[in-house]
């Protein structure tokens, strides 16, 4: 396809005994190349062998790195984008509230959080939201999901590919045992999975090696509307384990950029309907 | 000389890579036509669970079930290697061949009436050309390794038979094993208390209502839960072999 050629043309025609070497050739010459520079050179790595017997290279810092460095030796205040201007232990903006923050950009042009959460102005402890047993919704929904990565896709990407669907995986929900047996569901059962935001019909996969009380959902399945519809899901039941489906995103804080809430509170139910 | 494999259980941890291997250089379609498979099963309950995995190719028995049954006197033991071989103008896809092979290995392309039967080759071909089997290459743990057989005993020792699998008395299967290591608790703790605190959820209803729904797994409500290696339908084989982890 030519891809090869392109991407790494030295392995093309390596044959499998000779793996091992062509990539050592390569990793060496990357180490001598690299050695011989002469920011390196100066500093008297050791060679090539030296180094596969001990691949560790200490060397003296002249000048050793401190926090914020660059900004101190040009005379700026690294808090500048504080409205103190100093370390905010307590943050004045936080304290404006979600409100303030989903309404103005701030710092100026950095755009709007749409998180209905609010993150406290000083660091607290908080229970967790409503994808956690402290919530109130326990009660009703009992099973702790949690959607752990799979080996078969990146994150989304490549959910529906044939080749690794079908006979080769088999998206379905982890319970333990104790769960299943209590809910009448064996291995392999459609089940319903839901709870007040989503719902979804999947098989399930039995096995002891899942905490009791929680389920595993892995995650990066597509919403896939099925026959049956339901007021919560009027476009249609989920048929492709979608577990975003289940999960709320309120306690998202408006400011916490990179918190991704990826657990849900979820009942399930055998489902009588057919595959 | 016999040759044969060595399978390293307390390495593998069921990638498919040699399954995958196998299928590319053999040029086998999608589906249940797999001269090696991979089994996953576990063992035990929360917390004590363990998975196990085994290993089957064709083993290239020193004194096969399948070449002394087979009416058609397709299957022949091969001289240079020991390998065991089909010849497939000779079958007529009786299936006998499955029902003698303690291990199920001669592989089928659907469970329809008078498919031929095929096989695993040893990667003869490969021998020939000074060449390791594909499967052995894949491995990422390299918890397979293959050779004349004596020089393997020498190596990784005599031990013939791994829990769960067939008897090799019969047969003589040309493999050497190596088994998985015991189940080791790093920390310290009584499981009987951890249950008892994990059953506890005040002041909602307790997790589970008693240990026993935890120990008590009755058959069949495991996915896992047992290891097969012979199918009744080739969906079975399938369902079986496939690797559902994550």
């Amino acid at each position: 396809m030519g891809i090869a050629e392109q991407y790494n043309p030295r392995m093309v025609d390596v044959p499998d005994e000779r793996w091992d070497e062509a990539v050592e050739a390569l990793c060496r010459e990357a180490y001598e190349n690299w050695a011989a520079r002469p920011d390196v050179a100066s500093l008297a790595p050791p060679n090539w062998e030296e180094f596969q017997k001990r691949p560790v290279f200490r060397f003296e810092v002249g000048d050793p790195y401190y926090a914020f460095k660059e900004d101190i030796e040009k005379g700026e205040n690294p808090f500048r984008g504080t409205e103190s201007g100093k370390i905010e232990f307590y943050s004045k903006l936080l304290a404006r509230g979600p409100e303030y923050l989903a309404t103005n950009d701030y710092p100026e042009g950095t755009g709007r959080c749409y998180g209905r959460g609010s993150l406290p102005p000083m660091a607290e402890w908080t229970a967790g939201g409503r994808g956690t047993f402290y919530s109130q919704d326990a009660e009703k929904y009992p099973l702790l999901m949690s959607t752990p990565h799979s080996m078969y896709r990146q994150h989304g990407w490549l959910y529906n590919n044939p080749l690794l669907n079908g006979n080769c995986y088999r998206h379905a929900i982890w319970m333990n045992v104790a769960d299943a047996g209590a809910r009448g569901i064996k291995d392999d059962d459609m089940v319903r999975v839901f709870n007040d935001i989503g719902e979804m019909l999947i098989p399930a996969y039995v096995t002891s090696r899942v905490v009791p009380g929680t389920v595993v959902l892995f995650h990066g399945g597509w919403y896939v509307p099925g026959d049956q519809e339901s007021p919560l899901m009027p476009d249609g039941i989920d048929r492709g384990g979608s577990p975003n489906l289940l999960i709320h995103d309120e306690d998202l804080p408006t400011r916490g950029i990179g918190m991704f809430p990826s657990t849900g509170l979820v009942q399930v139910e055998k489902w009588e309907g057919g595959r | 000389m016999q040759h044969g494999f060595f399978y390293d259980q307390s390495r593998c941890y069921g990638c498919q890579a040699c399954a995958n291997a196998c299928k590319s250089w053999h040029g086998l379609p999608a589906g249940p036509l797999k001269y090696l498979r991979i089994y996953e099963y576990e063992k035990g309950s929360f917390p004590d669970v363990r998975v196990h995995y085994q290993w089957i190719p064709c083993y290239h028995c020193q004194k096969p079930a399948c070449v002394s049954d087979c009416p058609q006197e397709a299957l022949y033991k091969e001289a240079k290697y020991g390998a065991v071989l089909l010849d497939s103008d000779k079958c007529d896809g009786c299936r006998i061949c499955y029902d003698s092979c303690p291990y199920g290995a001669p592989a089928f392309e659907s469970d329809e009436k008078g498919v031929k039967a095929q096989k695993c080759t040893m990667c003869v071909d490969r021998l020939e050309q000074g060449l390791q089997p594909v499967c052995v290459l894949a491995c990422p743990t390299r918890a397979l390794d293959f050779g004349p057989l004596v020089d393997l005993v020498a190596k990784y020792g005599n031990r013939r038979e791994l829990d769960d699998l067939p008897s090799s008395e019969d047969t003589s299967p040309a493999i050497v094993f190596k088994p998985h290591t015991g189940r080791k608790q790093l920390v310290a703790y009584d499981t009987e208390k951890a249950l008892k605190l994990l059953m506890r959820r005040d002041p909602l209803p307790p997790v589970f209502a008693s240990i026993d729904e935890i120990r008590h797994i009755p058959k069949g409500v495991v996915g896992r839960g047992e290891f097969v290696i012979k199918h009744k339908s080739m969906d079975d084989l399938m369902r079986r072999t496939r690797n559902d982890e994550g």
